[in-house]
């Protein structure tokens, strides 16, 4: 228990002499902080070990980091995921993306989080909502998520191909791609997040496959420069704890490789049916020049030199298995045919290869052309445009796939064409004809038309057909690397 | 009454209204669901802690106190001897169960012992370890009670005593005739069986220390009252100016709150404004709640608990106690000027906030209207739509809506009710679902019902008629009509009925005649106007003939206008497809308004497709509801085949009235005053007896604990917190063991649980102090932009004030008691 004492005297002229003492405590260690903040941003300038290395400065959120919170960041952030978590049980998404931004302002260097957010965005909650238009707003979200991971963290190879893979899979292959990839085409991307911009050439793209094909590239480019995270230009060596190896990226990783080539060749499949709603397709030099380009994306991947799996030393060349001269040329050993080999087959390159090269004739493009036509008019019930457009497409594309015989025999092609030549057979039966004895292809009709087949990513195998439909914008050429 | 628990399955007999009233008072377990039900269970609950903090305080003056113990005085004595046995013997009980549990202790149970003629038991160990432990603990409080009695000879103190050992007595002996009377309506013989022994004495303790705790209030509630009656407002004034004028000139952090409110503020558009144009309001609104709540919360933690223990630190407090100043007047001079200082600062937040919100979301509005209507001039119609829902459910957000819900009732594809719908296997439980093209549908239903907790309880979801029809329109003055018609039609039939008394009749005669009085001069007027609206759309049809559009339209308009406007209806569902179905079009769904009361009024259907996520408004026209007496039925069903649409009660409402966002704002900022209200009285309290390090931290950890952990701690008090009390959970968190994997009995897990047993009860009562803060908020109502109603304001200004008064009401008497100044 306090008890009475003596009043304590002259009370104000001590604080007062306190104050001014604090005060000149306080701008002496800012005086001394100075020299020293500066001595240590020279040191990181040389060492290159600054936040500006490993990605952009966020100025927000340092200050939060630093200023609201400190030590307690990671228990912030922990108790901030479980929080996402239980928001997304409760399907309370709009709070869950302002919870997941905020995990990344805290942790922007945890790469785990940004890709498994950007996923989670994109691929757990736009299905959540039915309309494809909703969709899309979160496919959008997680996309620009994981590209502010890699404005964060500019040398993660991973990062990057998650993006790249989003914008290819996510909306190019979703069962609402048609609709998904139509938004993506008018989407003016008004809130200026640089969403359609292809990373390499800088161009607006009004197709997902080409901006995925130029996030492919940089990742690839990234990867070439041998730059692994935080690792280039720093002088020291950098001891990693616990240390995750980047996933993508490796030496042996055909698939990495692959990616810029499959996109291009699927934006010139889709380029040539109604891919996105209501657009109409392109043919004639466009079509060519992107098949052509496809075709040399393809040539890129099969002349880069993978290391063999169990001779690093000997170098293996996909496009090896196109060129029997040099494949059965002394110049290989037998691993290294071994190994071309079964990576062709694995990666299935002489169809790719061969089948961009029969595309990108004139007389590919003139026989899709036919193709769309005769499709379009068995929609609409005229029959006897659709034999007619049949019969001429399927005898150029007859010549065509003469001279690309292995195009010709693969059973994807063989699934493709065979429907193409059913089409034609079922245009001839409601006219009352009957097949021809000479109909081209007539060995993979019989084979396949029982199977009808219908193209998930064609509006015309897909959905109605709109009144109005709109002619697509020419596109721009792709950026080579 | 309606009562809960023993009587439920009873058979025959009901209990007598004594008894029941009996076991309401003395079981905290038991209430009503009458407005009697909560403030009596919250007088139970504090009256426990009367009791509790009585006899702590009896103990201390025993031990401690002016009149304490002789044999205290000399040394310890045989209390102090008494509370080491205890303990002893409570750590011995506590390590048997835990070692008995983890079978590294494998004892014979004892028993069963005869005792007059009654068998009991067989008991364990630990049974019996703790009878031991409760007897001792008798002995001790008893001695400690009746020799502090001998030395200080306060009557009033002895007539509690004995008081609060008649309530026990009470207690048993109520719950002896609880058990008679449950026997008794199960059709046994009305003596005891052996078994029911146990339960009668410990029941009957339990009961009765409630009784004892109820007196207990009672007495200190006199006492307190007495002395509120000698508080002064003038008193009450002076300290609080005082208090205002330190908190702005000594502390300084009103300004700071005010100075770090515009800086988060500036910085809050950097993060939140990427969102869905749709939900903006909603993340912006909660989002300034949370800043402003937060702000405050931090200034009240730091400044009210350190107000008294600085005051006894730099003496000020022997100038002010040696005035005639009651004890009373320091604390709640100092919550007066504390909220005084709150209610200044969240007028400054609050209109700021409403202002930043009317720039930022009010601005985004705008833009996406100018937006949608670039889009429609441009020719993208989708897109143009898209954005003008989208601005449209923003703008709803930033009003004040008042729902009118009813009840749902689903019928399955079988048509047979069902309270649920289907379960489609979702991780969010709230919706279930209704098949598409299938008899299955959801009604909502505006009548009275069955209470689905309680079917034998009616609750009345009846539309407010006269409310939603517009005063004088048409369809008040037809219902009006129609409704004084089915009342005269109803007193026809009563009057034909045979035992109708005379008395009875002259008053229904006399009614009758004051109906047919007001319908003889209402059916004229309604005729009248009905008159004038068929000649203006007469007149209507006429100018449209004639070429002049213009006159058509406001003659049309004007006959619109003598009628109610439609009433509107807003739902929100969700859809589960089981197949993709056409690629690109929505599931839909209809929505038929059915009048209950009289079935020939032709029902209004509305059939429209279902966009997830959003809330879409339908209407239903106003002459749907004459005649109804609010009995309305609104059935929903799935249109498209194989795809389910998901729904909650409170999915589907009628809007009653759409008011102002901003006062509706400032209501909701009545949520964060009472929580600063809770914790000033927290914080005053907790200063009243801990130096201010201390009672700072006290008061932090009753706010984090109220704000963040409360959800934990109601988890943890029911026993639903899996890998154990706190020592168990942080062997398991530095083991790297899961929650559900069985420890082994180690040395350390046995000593973290038999801590546990202590600390577990002691972790598992703070869910009745720690103030449940969370539950004053209604930030996410106004969030959403439903309105905070009057009610809702009155329900949480009584929390709020049932928590902070016993807090302001034990720092009165601890402050009393403490020898600050002779």
């Amino acid at each position: 228990m306090t008890t009475i004492a003596a009043p304590v005297s002259s009370a104000p002229q001590g604080a007062r002499n306190r104050q001014i003492l604090y005060a000149i405590a306080i701008v002496a260690l800012f005086g001394a902080m100075w020299p020293y903040s500066e001595w240590l941003q020279r040191l990181k300038t040389e060492a290159d070990l600054g936040e500006a290395t490993i990605g952009q400065i966020d100025g927000s959120s340092f200050l939060q980091k630093l200023a609201v919170i400190g030590g307690l960041r990671g228990v912030a952030t922990h108790s901030l995921w479980s929080q996402a978590l239980e928001l997304q049980k409760q399907h309370e998404w709009d709070k869950l993306k302002v919870a997941v931004d905020f995990i990344t302002k805290l942790q922007p260097h945890f790469l785990s989080v940004w890709t498994f957010q950007g996923w989670n965005l994109a691929y757990n909650v736009s299905v959540e909502w039915d309309a494809p238009e909703d969709k899309y707003v979160w496919i959008k979200n997680g996309i620009n998520y994981l590209r502010e991971g890699v404005a964060k963290n500019r040398r993660s190879p991973d990062l990057i191909w998650d993006t790249a893979w989003t914008y290819y899979h996510k909306l190019g292959f979703a069962d609402e791609a048609i609709i998904l990839r139509r938004l993506f085409y008018d989407d003016p991307d008004e809130e200026g997040t640089q969403f359609k911009i292809d990373p390499i050439s800088l161009d607006t793209r009004h197709d997902n496959f080409q901006v995925a094909r130029g996030w492919f590239l940089r990742a690839i480019g990234l990867v070439d420069q041998g730059a692994e995270r935080a690792e280039t230009g720093v002088t020291s060596k950098v001891v990693y704890i616990d240390r995750m190896p980047d996933r993508k990226g490796r030496p042996g990783d055909l698939n990495f490789r692959a990616m810029p080539a499959h996109a291009q060749t699927r934006y010139a499949i889709g380029m040539e049916k109604m891919s996105k709603k209501d657009i109409e397709p392109l043919f004639g030099q466009f079509a060519i020049a992107e098949w052509d380009q496809a075709y040399k994306d393809w040539l890129t991947f099969g002349k880069y030199p993978f290391p063999a799996h169990n001779n690093p030393e000997e170098k293996i060349f996909l496009d090896d298995i196109t060129n029997p001269e040099r494949y059965y040329s002394a110049e290989l050993s037998d691993n290294q045919r071994y190994w071309t080999n079964r990576w062709a087959d694995q990666m299935n390159y002489r169809y790719w290869k061969d089948r961009c090269d029969a595309e990108r004739e004139e007389q590919g493009v003139n026989a899709r052309r036919f193709f769309y036509e005769g499709t379009r008019a068995l929609r609409l019930g005229e029959f006897a445009t659709a034999r007619d457009k049949f019969k001429a497409g399927l005898s150029l594309w007859k010549e065509l796939l003469d001279r690309h015989p292995t195009y010709r025999d693969d059973e994807l092609n063989q699934k493709d064409t065979g429907e193409l030549a059913r089409r034609y057979a079922f245009a001839l039966k409601q006219l009352g004809e009957d097949i021809p004895e000479d109909m081209p292809f007539k060995d993979i009709y019989e084979l396949v038309k029982n199977e009808p087949f219908r193209d998930p990513f064609d509006q015309l195998d897909q959905m109605r057909v709109g009144e109005t439909t709109t002619e697509p914008n020419p596109p721009s050429p792709p950026a080579a690397r | 009454m309606p009562f809960l628990g023993i009587w439920a399955q009873a058979a025959t007999g009901e209990p007598s209204t004594l008894l029941k009233w009996l076991v309401l008072l003395g079981d905290p377990q038991v209430t009503t669901s009458s407005w009697i039900g909560g403030p009596l269970t919250w007088a139970k609950f504090l009256g426990l802690l009367c009791l509790l903090s009585w006899i702590l305080v009896q103990l201390y003056y025993a031990l401690r106190g002016p009149d304490r113990l002789d044999v205290a005085r000399r040394g310890p004595g045989p209390a102090a001897y008494g509370l080491l046995v205890l303990l002893g013997l409570s750590v011995a009980t506590a390590l048997v169960s835990v070692l008995e549990q983890n079978r590294r202790l494998v004892l014979p149970p004892i028993g069963p012992l005869n005792l007059a003629g009654y068998s009991v038991g067989p008991f364990t160990v630990t049974d019996l370890l703790l009878a031991a432990l409760g007897l001792v603990g008798l002995v001790v409080l008893e001695i400690a009670l009746w020799s502090s009695l001998a030395r200080g000879s306060r009557g009033g103190r002895a007539l509690l005593v004995l008081l609060l050992h008649g309530a026990i007595a009470a207690g048993v002996a109520v719950y002896y005739f609880v058990q008679l009377a449950y026997r008794q309506s199960r059709g046994l013989s009305p003596v005891l069986e052996s078994a029911d022994l146990l339960a009668v004495l410990l029941n009957g303790i339990r009961y009765g220390a409630t009784y004892a705790g109820l007196i207990c209030l009672v007495f200190y509630a006199g006492s307190f009252l007495g002395e509120a009656r000698h508080v002064r407002w003038r008193r009450l004034a002076a300290i609080a100016w005082h208090t205002i004028v330190e908190s702005f000139r000594r502390t300084r952090a009103p300004w700071a709150v005010l100075a770090l409110f515009v800086v988060v503020l500036a910085f809050t558009n950097w993060f939140l404004g990427r969102g869905r144009v749709a939900e903006l309001a909603r993340i912006f609104v909660s989002t300034l709640s949370v800043i402003t709540t937060f702000l405050l919360m931090i200034m009240i933690v730091l400044m009210a608990p350190i107000s008294i223990p600085n005051d006894i630190r730099q003496q000020t407090i022997y100038t002010v106690v040696s005035k005639p100043v009651r004890r009373l007047e320091l604390i709640w001079g100092r919550l007066i000027g504390y909220m005084a200082v709150v209610t200044f600062l969240l007028a400054i937040l609050g209109g700021v906030s409403l202002l930043y919100l009317n720039g930022v979301v009010g601005g985004r509005v705008r833009t996406t209207r100018e937006a949608a209507l670039a889009a429609l001039n441009q020719g993208r119609v989708e897109e143009a739509r898209r954005l003008d829902e989208a601005a449209t459910q923003l703008s709803n957000r930033l009003s004040a809506r008042l729902p009118l819900y009813g009840s749902l009732l689903f019928y399955d594809s079988r048509d047979r009710p069902r309270m649920r719908g289907v379960d489609v296997g979702s991780e969010e439980r709230r919706r279930s679902h209704v098949e598409g093209a299938t008899p299955a549908r959801a009604i909502w239903r505006y009548d009275i019902v069955p209470d689905p907790a309680n079917p034998s309880r009616p609750v009345d979801r009846r539309l407010p008629v006269n409310q939603l029809l517009r005063p004088g329109s048409l369809e008040a003055l037809e219902n009006r009509i129609v409704e004084l018609q089915l009342e005269a039609q109803n007193i026809e039939r009563r009057l034909t009925l045979p035992d109708t008394k005379p008395a009875e009749a002259r008053r229904l005669n006399e009614r009758r005649q004051a109906i047919n009085a007001e319908l003889n001069s209402l059916t004229p007027q309604f005729e009248e106007r009905r008159r004038q609206e068929q000649d203006l759309i007469a007149k209507a049809r006429q100018a449209e003939a004639a070429g002049n559009r213009q006159e058509a339209a406001r003659l049309r308009e004007q006959a619109a206008a003598m009628h109610s406007p439609d009433i509107p209806v807003e739902m929100t569902f969700s859809v589960f497809r089981t197949t993709k179905g056409v690629l690109g079009e929505a599931v839909n769904a209809s929505l038929v308004v059915r009048n209950v009361n009289r079935p020939e009024v032709p029902e209004s259907r509305k059939l429209f497709p279902v966009q997830e996520y959003y809330t879409r408004r339908e209407s239903f026209p106003a002459r749907l509801l004459v005649g109804s007496a609010g009995r309305i039925h609104m059935i929903v069903q799935c249109q498209s085949p194989t795809q389910f649409l998901g729904m909650a009660e409170n999915d589907l409402y009628v809007l009653a009235n759409q008011g102002p966002f901003w006062t509706n704002y400032l209501r909701g900022l009545s949520g964060i005053w009472l929580q600063a209200l809770v914790m000033t009285a927290v914080g005053l309290f907790a200063g009243t007896f801990l130096s201010w390090p201390v009672a700072l931290l006290l008061t932090l950890a009753a706010y984090l604990g109220g704000q963040v952990a409360f959800g934990f701690l109601d988890l943890f008090a029911r026993g639903q917190v899996a890998g154990g009390g706190p020592f168990e959970s942080l062997l398991r968190l530095l083991g790297h063991e899961n929650l559900s994997t069985d420890l082994a009995p180690t040395a350390s897990v046995v000593a973290a649980q038999t801590l546990d047993r202590f600390f577990t009860p002691i972790m598992s009562s703070l869910v009745y102090v720690v103030p449940n803060l969370n539950a004053l908020d209604v930030s996410d109502t106004v969030a959403s932009g439903f309105a905070v109603t009057g009610r809702t304001l009155l329900e949480q200004g009584l929390l709020g004030l049932g928590y902070a008064l016993p807090f302001t009401v034990a720092a009165f008497y601890i402050l009393k008691n403490r020898e600050v100044a002779a």
